[in-house]
């Protein structure tokens, strides 16, 4: 869907990006997570083509951003993190003009207007002037300038900066349905927990260098129509009393760990971590050989990590980052 | 063009053209009018006040709002929308030069109307000094100041900062116009249709002469909006539209001011060089030339990827190497026809009076455009170092200067104090072409010293 390859990108005085590579899944919703200085508004700069980096590519269903910006643009939509609005023109005039002017022929700007406006959830908010409109209001207003042309890819900066928690939840909401309807989102927050309710993966920046990009196996990630593939799982078994017969589970390349007592025997556990490559019908699979094997299962399940402890162990694990290698040219 | 299909202007005209400015608008000009029909009986007063307030709107007024048009956009945070927009360069360009103007062009209509009526009232023209001509001039001045107000913010945005038009070439843009259109407009507004001027030995008034400057200002103004929007949209383009402008002002100005003793080979070839040297000089002081921005042409070209790394030239360079070749070309000319052809435009302008005046002890004056094209080519060295080893702007202009001063002024007086023949190493002579050559050779060892330090070749970015 969207592939980024070795993207380098500086600034007079310092690298922003240093040899970031990865590929988004189609329908994935991706958390772009980092402390201050990062990098993550300059990489969704170069992935909305609105950046040109020094080197490096980004694919955009097999259109080179890089090389033909405008083109990928069709494609894309992108929030900043400082968005604007035509204060003086009514909601609508606002989402007709963005889709107008991303290609929406002229006879279907109303119906199309009207769509994204039901959507969104703010039809009752067309007539007004946008500067008449709250914080939330206008949030929406902007996200549907940038999905009003239906792009397969949506980049959101700092979405939910400056929001209420109830138009958080809201917008929580809105990405959840975006996602339902197709589009691939790539999202940054420092609000983890927000994006802890919609994403799917993880992308882990620091000094402008990819510490992590990984599937999360968040309750999001699991709702997500991607839990049907497989992947690298982790799943908590928790048992009435301890079950005598792991080794004779067929689980090709498992990690099984006794969680309680904390202890290396398998035998004496109640409550046991299996880590294995694993897609639904495995999983399910792996539960009916527990059962027949007569172990007590009392639950079982994938473990859910939230975002913040992945965040944090992705920054624990991951080497200190190098002194910038480039000389400054000035 | 259907201006009406067009989504940018469609949203100006929601923002400008309201009822009640529409009306105001009128009502507000009548009061004027009937104001100054009450105190004056003649209908002069109102005739020069409507041509004042024509000229105010569409000159300042117009300027004013298209300049903040781009400006708006990019405070307002709707920039980048924009640029992820599929509208066409030339849909933005137009939508806000005429869009955001459409209530600017409305008032200027009402003030035209009332002008030239009173005018036929007070005369039978259109106006005791405001011929057709006139108003054909300032609307043109207009669209070629709205032009230019369009292009500046879009060399100010910042972001990639790849803008390839900068405050410079807007500021060369500002000061040769100026210079240009003062002597014509001038003449022009003596009042006297009689006094004919020569332009490139044909006869014509000033009037009509100003009228087609303006005409091919505003002609150059929408190519260089249009060129500037482009590039704020991120296509590529290669860089000759500053030295194309730069070049045309040259043999314009050199039909009205030049010799007429040139053939009319040489005499636009000079025009055009002698304007593209004093522009690279000053865009060399005042324009940045990034030493990464030259790693990435070298890569991109390198890569194979010769346009890319074109269009990543900056516009002092541009200049500097049409300069650079412009004088090869008028030297190479000069020599063909046996210096005849440059010896006789010895006073168009700085270098070739200089070439003229002094005891210059070269058999033909080519030796004076080979001097130009190498002094060129060293001071632009020069620019790259100081860019390398200042770490401000305002250093590096001011390291510029002085090396300009120092190389302009400083030498070739301490020289001439010294003795006669001592002058012959700074004149154009080919005794000067030594330290020239030797100068230039060793800034550019220092460069490409330099670039060899940078980090090894960027990836290209070719799928």
């Amino acid at each position: 869907m969207l592939e980024v390859r070795s993207l380098r990108f500086d600034y007079p005085n310092h690298p922003a990006l240093v040899d970031v590579s990865f590929t988004l899944a189609a329908g994935s919703v991706t958390a772009l997570v980092g402390p201050n200085g990062a990098g993550k508004s300059t990489l969704m700069r170069c992935i909305a083509g609105l950046a040109e980096p020094l080197s490096g590519a980004v694919f955009l269903n097999g259109v080179a951003i890089t090389d033909n910006p405008r083109l990928a643009h069709r494609d894309i939509g992108y929030l900043e993190d400082e968005f604007g609005l035509y204060d003086e023109l009514t909601a609508t005039q606002c989402l007709r003009y963005a889709a107008a002017a991303r290609g929406v022929a002229d006879a279907d700007l109303v119906v199309r207007t009207n769509a994204v406006a039901a959507q969104l959830d703010i039809t009752h908010c067309l007539p007004k002037r946008v500067r008449e409109l709250s914080r939330g209001q206008r949030q929406r207003v902007a996200i549907g300038q940038a999905i009003i042309s239906a792009p397969k890819l949506l980049v959101l900066d700092e979405p939910a900066s400056g929001l209420d928690p109830e138009a958080r939840a809201s917008l929580a909401g809105l990405f959840k349905r975006l996602q339902a309807d197709g589009i691939t989102l790539l999202v940054s927050s420092h609000i983890l927990t927000e994006l802890e309710a919609y994403s799917t993966h993880m992308l882990v920046l620091r000094a402008g260098r990819m510490i992590e990009y990984r599937a999360l196996s968040t309750v999001a990630a699991s709702a997500a129509p991607l839990r049907a593939e497989r992947r690298e799982r982790s799943i908590d078994v928790i048992l009435q009393a301890p079950w005598p017969d792991w080794s004779a589970l067929i689980l090709t390349g498992a990690q099984l760990r006794a969680i309680t007592p904390e202890s290396s025997v398998l035998t004496d556990a109640t409550h046991v971590q299996i880590e294995a490559e694993l897609d639904d019908a495995g999983q399910t699979a792996l539960l009916q050989q527990l059962v027949k094997g007569g172990a007590q299962v009392l639950s079982f399940g994938e473990t859910r990590q939230t975002l913040a402890a992945s965040y944090e162990q992705s920054i624990a694990d991951a080497p200190t980052a190098p002194t910038a290698e480039i000389r400054s040219p000035q | 063009m259907n201006m009406q299909s067009n989504p940018e202007f469609r949203r100006q005209l929601w923002l400008q053209l309201s009822a009640t400015r529409l009306i105001l608008a009128p009502v507000v000009i009548a009061i004027v009018v009937a104001l100054l029909a009450s105190t004056e009986p003649t209908s002069t007063a109102i005739h020069g006040t409507a041509w004042v307030a024509l000229s105010l709107t569409v000159l300042f007024w117009g300027t004013s709002v298209v300049g903040t048009s781009i400006r708006d956009e990019i405070t307002g945070r709707t920039w980048n929308q924009q640029r992820m927009s599929r509208l066409t360069p030339w849909q933005l360009t137009a939508g806000k030069l005429f869009g955001a103007t459409s209530y600017v062009w409305y008032v200027a209509l009402l003030c035209a109307l009332v002008a030239i009526f009173s005018g036929r009232a007070a005369s039978s023209a259109f106006g005791p000094h405001n011929t057709a001509i006139e108003y054909v001039f300032l609307l043109a001045l207009g669209l070629f100041a709205h032009s230019v107000a369009l292009m500046a913010p879009l060399a100010f945005q910042s972001g990639s900062g790849e803008a390839r038009v900068s405050v410079p070439s807007i500021a060369v843009f500002a000061l040769v116009f100026v210079a240009f259109q003062a002597a014509p407009l001038g003449v022009s507004r003596s009042g006297s249709d009689v006094i004919n001027t020569e332009w490139f030995g044909m006869s014509t008034t000033p009037q009509l002469l100003a009228m087609w400057t303006a005409l091919s200002l505003a002609a150059w103004g929408l190519l260089g909006a249009w060129r500037a929007m482009r590039q704020a949209l991120q296509v590529r383009q290669i860089p000759w539209a500053l030295p194309a402008f730069l070049a045309f002002m040259g043999v314009w100005v050199a039909g009205s001011v030049g010799p007429t003793d040139t053939s009319m080979l040489s005499r636009p070839l000079i025009g055009a060089t002698l304007a593209l040297a004093l522009a690279a000089w000053v865009l060399m002081l005042w324009e940045p030339q990034s030493l990464f921005a030259w790693q990435r042409i070298r890569t991109h070209w390198a890569a194979g990827e010769r346009t890319r790394a074109i269009a990543g030239v900056s516009a002092a360079t541009s200049v500097v190497v049409c300069a650079v070749i412009g004088a090869l070309i008028v030297a190479a000319v000069n020599a063909m026809s046996g210096g005849a052809e440059v010896a006789g435009a010895g006073s168009t302008g700085f270098f070739m009076q200089t070439a003229m005046s002094s005891k210059v002890s070269l058999a033909s004056h080519a030796g004076a455009f080979l001097w130009l094209a190498l002094v060129l080519l060293r001071d632009f060295a020069f620019t790259l170092m100081a860019d390398t080893f200042t770490t401000s702007p305002k250093r590096r202009s001011a390291v510029i200067l002085l090396y300009l001063l120092f190389m302009y002024v400083a030498i070739p007086a301490a020289l001439q104090a010294l003795s006669s023949e001592g002058s012959e190493w700074w004149l154009p002579t080919a005794h000067a072409a030594v330290p020239i050559v030797m100068a230039l050779t060793t800034l550019l060892a220092m460069f490409g010293a330099l670039m060899s330090q940078m980090p090894p070749s960027i990836v290209s970015t070719k799928s």
